[in-house]
């Protein structure tokens, strides 16, 4: 029988884009809910693990924090197999990390393994509204654009942080084909899920606002 | 005829219950003995029992809403084979018992297809008392409209009716003896006048596989009785179409004698034809004898660069031809003993029907199981080739130096792959034969390695991105989804080789010419690893994580070699520099220095190269100058170091590389000792910076490698500008590393990627792999290119294959997400769930592209034998347009692949008809063993056709019963003579008005 507490899935995200962006700190505020000023650039990849509950399902989270520093980047991207879903980050004050979102997805097309994988473009440190370079429309747009969902957050101020990666884990969640049952939870029941004969089709595009 | 007779004495007119109001009580039903003398029911034991029966039965009609329900005729009968009419058949059953024996009753209706249930509220026909003398049923009977459909209810197929319910005893149960049958036919009489129900009642009677029936239809005017009789021969007295009339005519005389004018008769010859000689469609194995001698040039049947694909045995096994004669005038048309009008070249009606093998043994699907299987065993290569296989062979091997010089350092472009096979590269036990002859060796080593010869006969296709050879539109349907199955590029090295696999497997005889050619494939490889050879036909550069593992790592090897290669080409200077740095100052490198035509501006606060340490004075190892981007505290301009390139990894290397990284754990300091292990490449470009940029500093190294971690001054107090916190943070792992970072130049550093030891690593990978284990890493590629060979032969018009296609894809990348257990045994002890996933849905796979070859198969041996002789056809059919021809007879090979029945256009005159008579002329001269020299010289003209496999009748007249002035009521007889067969199926009904 299926015990209470039993894990629905174990799932893969990562989180890319340009270096300073503040991904290891959005990762950090989701897991620890910190943040810290002094939070040093990332080597390779780094992650951290984090278990939700998501209408009642608990899913275990592996979140793969990457460099964001050109020189890296030969080596972070074999790290996007596997990957389920990916959040993209540019900081709304500095429109170089914006306009570099293509690049990255680009990358991740091509290197991640799971082609219907679920994307979520992140702006970040919306709380520095008095330099911000992009607007919010702009990156609703993009994210339309890209069929991606779309957040600003601030990892100083909390804001959008929990949102954006629990939106994320349940589009996951609602996309057929694209995550497996742990196989102490598939004993027994029917495998009615994960079953990947469909291609999820359509439009990922959703705003989370 | 004697069968026919008796039954309308025993089951004659029942009179209606007297009492309509209380029959609505189940469970006093209120049944009232027959009142004619002609229903006999002797068993009054039963009654009871039976009583509860009728009761049963009354309630499901009740229930079904069909009390007082006489179906009205049809405002606009519908032709039944007119094409776009979307007719269902719905059916509802329910379950009656009579004592310990149980009964279905099934509702039948053939409805146009919408969404709604059947009608459950009847039209109230009763209430002003009149009853069209045309019920539905009588009107069916009658419509001439929809005789002989096709794959059809036996009941529509005999009468023509749509709507009827039966009573079927279930199980092996069976109604047959008389006493039963008559109980069971006065239950439906008698429920039939309890709650006045229209609907045409039977009863299956005898054996299920008989389909014989008998039934009752009743309303306020008419009594029709059904009644059908199944022989084993037929009889003398119904042999010919004049018989047939004769005994429906007696038929009709009772029980008052009549004489009966004008029947209208529907005919029907149906004509087999199995052998189809010229127009067979068959496909044979590939044969490696002939690869061996001709290479590719006898076509594609023998070739071995594909799977092959296809039926041995003709995937269609018969055709049927029905020639009909519909609604001739009983006076106009003659058949006898002596005399017959009925010539089916004539027939004024052609259809066709085909049936197909059930189980057709395709070499696809053959392919396709043996590969699977063999992934199962778990035998070794040196159980499987036994002496044959040679470990040692495998090992690091000191005495490279003892192959022929010759050999050794390959200058030319060109090597002979005969000569080292012969020269002992495999330095097996000489004088034994192994597995794979060896003419058949050299030939296959020599199309997977064509750059072994001067002019290779398959050489690899240059670009494997380019769509270029993806020649087939439905090859661009799939494209993407191509992309996400993880295999390998198509006609590339591994691709060749999979597929060679497969035909060893198969035509070689399993599972030891594999192993042999693996080995072989092994040796090869290592060969050239050892003596600097680039693997041909893989796509250049480091692994590519979107092909299979067995793919990444003959990439790994490849990429070694490059980088071998390039480090020897490099004469001699990895050793003199080290002793002779004087070498720098004249190499290519140091052309920066020379090339300034910009004075540096000397800044009196910094220093010079003077002032630094002097073995850090000379910069070594630039690529180039970043722009004019000036050291912060030296006098020099900055550049960018030549750097270490990163080491590539392939996918079992990576996941073994997540693994220790997640294994230090989820906190702080966890991550701080993934920083530490990762920062290998860090170090190695901060080495290089300072050995390209004497007297840099931190922040220098930061405005190169993390730009945004140095934020531009805007003030104007000479100071430039500051990092980051993150970078300035007292201890931070940027600051240690630049501590301990030395200037040394890229090419004196510790190689960040050793290539001798990956390219070992890889080969050990793969010569470690049992030949199951093989198969297994293979299968992704080897499914690919049982995808890839469908679409080769796939057509537009075969409906559901590129349905099927789609839907195995995704499967397929699904199954990509999965490793199998070789793929990561080496570094994982875990028995994952995963294994099983995989096979299974490798499995699933199997099925469903065995499946699909079968249908394509289908399709293609249909319009091999219906396209092909357009020219034939044209002549013939006396038509001009050749196109228009061809177009037709598309047409026609789409309507047989997909419908049960097509009509021929023009019948025997038509295209296809001229086609099908040469194919049953072709067939009866094969049967006579006549030659087309015997042909010329006979006058007699050869018959068309054989013997007919079924014959059939269907007579029909109104006339009045059973007094010349009763109401016209319809007579019905449908007579079907097959070889081991004989049917008759009546329908005759009498007008109660005056009985
Ligand atoms: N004001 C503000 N600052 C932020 C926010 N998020 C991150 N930062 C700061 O931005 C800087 C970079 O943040 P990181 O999280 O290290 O950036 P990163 O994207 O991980 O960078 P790399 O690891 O180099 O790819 C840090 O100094 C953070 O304190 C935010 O939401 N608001
Ligand atoms: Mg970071």
């Amino acid at each position: 029988m299926e015990q209470p507490d039993a894990i629905l899935t174990s799932l893969k995200l990562l989180i890319i884009g340009e270096s300073g962006v503040g991904k290891s700190s959005l990762l950090l505020r989701f897991t620890d809910d910190a943040f810290d000023p002094e939070q040093a650039a990332t080597i390779g990849v780094d992650f951290k693990v984090k278990t939700i509950t998501i209408n009642q399902d608990k899913i275990k989270l592996a979140i793969w924090d990457t460099a964001g520093q050109e020189r890296f980047r030969t080596l972070t991207p074999s790290y996007y197999r596997g990957g389920q879903g990916a959040i993209l980050v540019y900081d709304v004050t500095n429109r170089d990390t914006f306009d570099r979102v293509d690049n990255w997805l680009t990358e991740l097309e091509t290197y991640s393994t799971n082609h219907d994988i679920v994307k979520m473009l992140v702006g970040n440190k919306c709380d520095m509204d008095e330099t911000r370079a992009v607007s919010k429309d702009e990156g609703i747009k993009l994210a339309r654009k890209h069929q991606m969902m779309f957040i600003e957050s601030s990892a100083k101020t909390k804001e959008g942080v929990q949102c954006a990666f629990e939106e994320l884990v349940e589009k996951i969640i609602q996309t057929p084909g694209l995550w497996e049952m742990t196989s102490d939870r598939k004993r027994g029941i029917h495998v009615a899920q994960g079953e990947g004969s469909t291609v999820p089709g359509g439009c990922n595009y959703c705003s989370v606002i | 005829m004697t069968h026919l007779g008796p039954h309308l004495r025993h089951y004659g007119p029942v009179a209606p219950a007297a009492h309509p109001g209380s029959s609505t009580s189940p469970i006093q039903p209120k049944l009232m003995p027959p009142l004619t003398d002609t229903f006999e029911i002797e068993d009054f034991t039963a009654l009871s029992d039976w009583e509860k029966f009728v009761a049963g039965f009354e309630d499901i009609l009740r229930d079904w809403g069909v009390s007082h329900y006489h179906p009205p005729p049809d405002p606009a009968p519908t032709n039944a084979t007119s094409p776009g009419v979307p007719w269902v058949w719905r059916q509802t059953r329910r379950e009656i018992r009579f004592m310990d024996c149980g009964f279905w009753v099934t509702r039948f209706l053939r409805t146009l297809d919408v969404a709604d249930d059947p009608p459950t509220v009847p039209p109230p026909t009763r209430s002003d008392g009149s009853v069209t003398p045309g019920s539905r049923a009588c009107q069916s009977l009658m419509n001439g409209e929809n005789d002989f459909p096709c794959s059809a209810h036996p009941i529509y197929y005999f009468y023509g009716l749509d709507e009827f319910i039966i009573l079927s005893p279930q199980g092996t149960e069976q109604v047959d003896n008389p006493t039963r049958i008559k109980m069971v036919l006065g239950t439906l009489s008698v429920a039939a006048h309890n709650t006045e129900c229209g609907i045409p009642m039977f009863i299956q009677v005898m054996q299920r596989s008989q389909a014989q029936f008998a039934g009752l239809c009743v309303n306020d005017r008419f009594r029709t009785m059904f009644e059908m009789a199944v022989l084993p021969k037929v009889p003398s007295s119904c042999r010919n179409l004049s018989e047939i009339l004769y005994v429906f005519q007696e038929k009709l005389s009772q029980p008052l004698p009549m004489s009966v004018r004008g029947c209208r008769c529907t005919l029907r010859r149906t004509y087999r034809l199995e052998d189809w000689t010229s127009h067979a469609w068959t496909q044979a194995p590939p044969d490696f004898e002939l690869f061996a001698m001709f290479g590719g040039q006898l076509g594609y049947l023998n070739d071995l660069r594909q799977l092959p694909f296809g039926a041995g045995q003709d995937p269609v096994k018969r055709l049927l031809l029905n020639t009909t004669w519909p609604g001739l005038v009983e006076e106009t048309v003659l058949e006898n003993d002596v005399h017959n009008d009925l010539d089916p070249l004539e027939a004024p009606s052609w259809s066709v029907s085909v049936q197909f093998e059930e189980q057709p043994q395709c070499l696809l699907g053959q392919y396709l199981r043996q590969f699977v299987k063999v992934s199962e065993n778990h035998e070794s290569m040196l159980r499987v080739l036994g002496d044959f296989f040679n470990q040692s062979d495998y090992d690091v091997d000191e005495s490279v130096d003892n192959v022929p010089n010759a050999l050794k350092r390959l200058t030319g472009p060109t090597y002979g792959l005969t000569d080292i096979i012969k020269s002992g590269r495999s330095r097996r036990n000489s004088n034994q034969p192994g597995p794979i002859k060896d003419d058949y060796l050299f030939k296959i080593l020599e199309y997977l390695f064509p750059d072994s010869t001067d002019k290779p006969e398959f050489p690899y296709p240059q670009d494997f991105g380019s769509p270029s050879h993806r020649h087939n539109e439905n090859f661009n349907n799939f494209r993407v989804l191509l992309s996400t199955i993880k295999s390998c590029p198509v006609d590339g090295l591994l691709w060749r080789f999979t597929i060679v696999a497969a035909h060893c497997l198969h035509i070689l005889g399993g599972i030891k010419p594999l192993a042999h050619l693996m080995h072989e494939f092994m040796l090869e490889i290592r060969f050239r690893w050892e003596n600097g050879r680039k693997l041909p036909g893989l796509p250049h550069g480091p692994p590519d994580h979107s092909y299979c593992l067995f793919h990444q790592k003959l990439q790994m090897i490849n990429y070694c070699i490059d980088r071998k290669l390039a480090r020897e080409s490099v004469p001699n200077q990895s050793n003199e520099e080290a002793v002779t740095p004087k070498n720098d100052e004249n190499s290519d490198e140091e052309f920066f220095d020379c090339d300034e035509d910009e004075e540096i501006e000397v800044d009196e606060t910094k220093t010079n190269a003077a002032d630094l340490p002097i073995w850090n004075q000379k910069p070594a190892g630039r690529a180039e100058r970043l722009g004019k981007t000036m050291l912060l505290h030296h006098n020099d301009f900055m550049y960018v170091p030549i750097c270490q390139e990163p080491a590539p990894m392939t996918d079992d290397q990576l996941a073994e590389q997540a693994e220790i990284l997640l294994q230090l754990g989820s906190d702080a300091e966890g991550s701080e000792l993934r920083a530490k292990m990762q920062s290998a490449s860090l170090l190695s470009d901060m080495e290089s910076f300072k050995a390209a940029n004497p007297g840099s500093v931190l922040a220098d190294f930061v405005r190169w490698h993390s730009p945004r971690d140095w934020i531009e001054s805007q003030k104007d107090n000479g100071e430039k500008g500051k990092l980051s916190v993150r970078m300035m943070t007292p201890g931070n792992a940027w600051a240690e590393a630049w501590e301990s970072a030395k200037p040394v130049p890229a090419r004196r550093q510790k190689r960040l990627f050793d290539d001798t030891r990956e390219a070992e690593k890889a080969i050990k990978f793969l010569t470690s792999l049992k030949p199951g284990e093989a198969t297994q890493t293979l299968m992704p590629t080897f499914l690919h290119a049982a995808i890839h060979r469908l679409l080769l032969e796939t057509l537009d018009n075969v409906p559901n294959l590129k349905d099927i296609i789609s839907t195995v894809l995704p499967v397929l990348a699904r199954l990509a997400r999965f490793s199998c257990r070789p793929e990561v045994q080496h570094y994982s002890s875990e028995t994952l769930p995963e294994f099983d996933t995989r096979t299974n849905l490798v499995r699933d796979v199997v099925q469903r592209l065995s499946a699909a070859e079968i249908k394509l198969s289908q399709a293609l041996s249909l319009r091999a034998k219906f396209t092909k002789d357009v020219n034939f056809v044209k002549e013939k059919a006396q038509l001009d347009d050749q196109e228009q021809v061809a177009r037709q007879m598309e047409d026609f090979v789409r309507q047989l692949y997909s419908c049960p029945e097509v009509k021929v256009v023009g019948a025997s005159r038509g295209p296809a008809g001229q086609l099908i008579q040469k194919m049953f002329k072709e067939a009866e001269k094969a049967t006579q063993m006549i030659t087309d020299d015997m042909e010329a010289v006979t006058d007699a003209p050869l018959k068309v056709f054989p013997a007919p496999v079924s014959r059939e009748y269907i007579i029909r007249v109104a006339v009045p019963r059973p007094f010349p002035y009763s109401a016209k009521s319809p007579q019905r007889l449908y007579v079907c003579i097959k070889d081991k067969e004989f049917r008759l199926a009546g329908a005759f009904t009498l007008d109660k008005e005056y009985l």
